[in-house]
């Protein structure tokens, strides 16, 4: 069975955190990324997951999270339309139902496809539709297995639980955008802004803003790391981790040296 | 970019250089960290190597530009 004991619990912590990431001004694919990790670390290691979210009318499919699949597949099915043939994930979000694919090598919803996947060593794909609570299909939460292969009846059940517990975390990052104010539709939280509220916002394209905001987000985790170090009774843990709040706050000064030497996008001319 | 890259080409390799290196070290640290089997550890290290993996992308696409 490809997932373990131990992830319903780890679905329920992260539920925990989503709303104090989101108001700290997380984005959704951090969320996102941050449930795929925790549903992949108690699964099988040959486990890759990823989510995918429908546009706001309904036909093309963007990457949500997907934290282990590689980067060259993730862009080649960014913005692909939905249809009755469009591999796991765009089959499953057009007719509303999982598409459970046991080997991409032969299955014809994958013609089009397989050549993107195989590559990558992705044998089968298992998509599940994500509801909102009206039921309408908002994105697909999809495992893909290095091995040919359908699903156990265990394994839809697990599927079916994170499927709801994403759906949850999008619907509660997209009433926190709502709140946020009107955005362009697309499909992350509001950026961390890292501005006092006064000031004007930072671009929100800008490889500068965001390296600025990885720098944050890194302090912020550094501080996390000391903390373990204080609740560690082990010396060992208590210096590794140290090491690892040090470590963690050398990047985000070295980030942030390194921005600063360059015009600030925090500040316009 | 349009508002001016705030990472000059001068200097670049060896910021991007120093940065790997210490995301490299950090790795190695958050390995040892998760051998040591510490209680709550494992969510936390999940969530820096994250961030380490969003730093290397945000590098890799500067070096690009």
């Amino acid at each position: 069975m490809p997932f373990a004991a131990g992830l319903h619990d780890s679905l329920q912590f992260r539920d925990n955190q989503v709303p104090i990431e989101l108001a700290n001004g997380e984005s959704l694919k951090d969320v996102l990324s941050k449930y795929l990790v925790a549903v992949e670390a108690v699964s099988a290691p040959d486990v890759i997951t990823s989510v995918l979210l429908l546009s706001a009318d309904g036909k093309r499919l963007f990457h949500g999270a997907a934290p282990r699949l590689p980067q060259t597949y993730c862009d080649a099915i960014d913005g692909t339309e939905i249809g009755p043939h469009v591999g796991s994930c765009g089959t499953a979000a057009y007719y509303g139902r999982p598409v459970y694919v046991s080997d991409i090598a032969s299955d014809p919803s994958w013609a089009d496809y397989r050549h993107i996947a195989l590559p990558h060593d992705l044998r089968s794909c298992w998509s599940t539709p994500i509801r909102d609570p009206n039921g309408d299909v908002i994105g697909t939460f999809a495992v893909y297995r290095p091995v040919v292969g359908g699903p156990s009846e265990k394994a839809i059940q697990a599927i079916e639980m994170i499927t709801e517990h994403v759906a949850q975390a999008i619907i509660l990052a997209r009433s926190v955008q709502d709140r946020a104010g009107p955005a362009p539709r697309r499909f992350e939280a509001p950026r961390l802004k890292l501005v006092a509220s006064n000031e004007p916002e930072a671009p929100a394209n800008d490889q500068s803003t965001r390296l600025l905001e990885l720098a944050e987000k890194m302090e912020l985790k550094a501080a996390d790391l000391d903390d373990l170090a204080d609740r560690t009774a082990s010396k060992q843990a208590v210096e590794a981790a140290r090491k690892a709040a040090e470590l963690s706050r050398q990047v985000a000064e070295s980030i942030r040296a390194k921005v600063d030497n360059g015009p600030n996008p925090r500040r316009p001319a | 970019m349009s508002d001016g890259p705030a990472f000059q080409k001068a200097g670049s390799s060896a910021f991007h250089q120093d940065a790997e290196e210490l995301l490299t070290e950090l790795g190695l640290s958050l390995d040892r960290l998760l051998d040591l089997d510490v209680r709550e550890s494992e969510h936390l290290i999940s969530e820096v190597r994250i961030i380490v993996d969003q730093i290397r992308s945000e590098l890799r696409d500067v070096g690009k530009n």
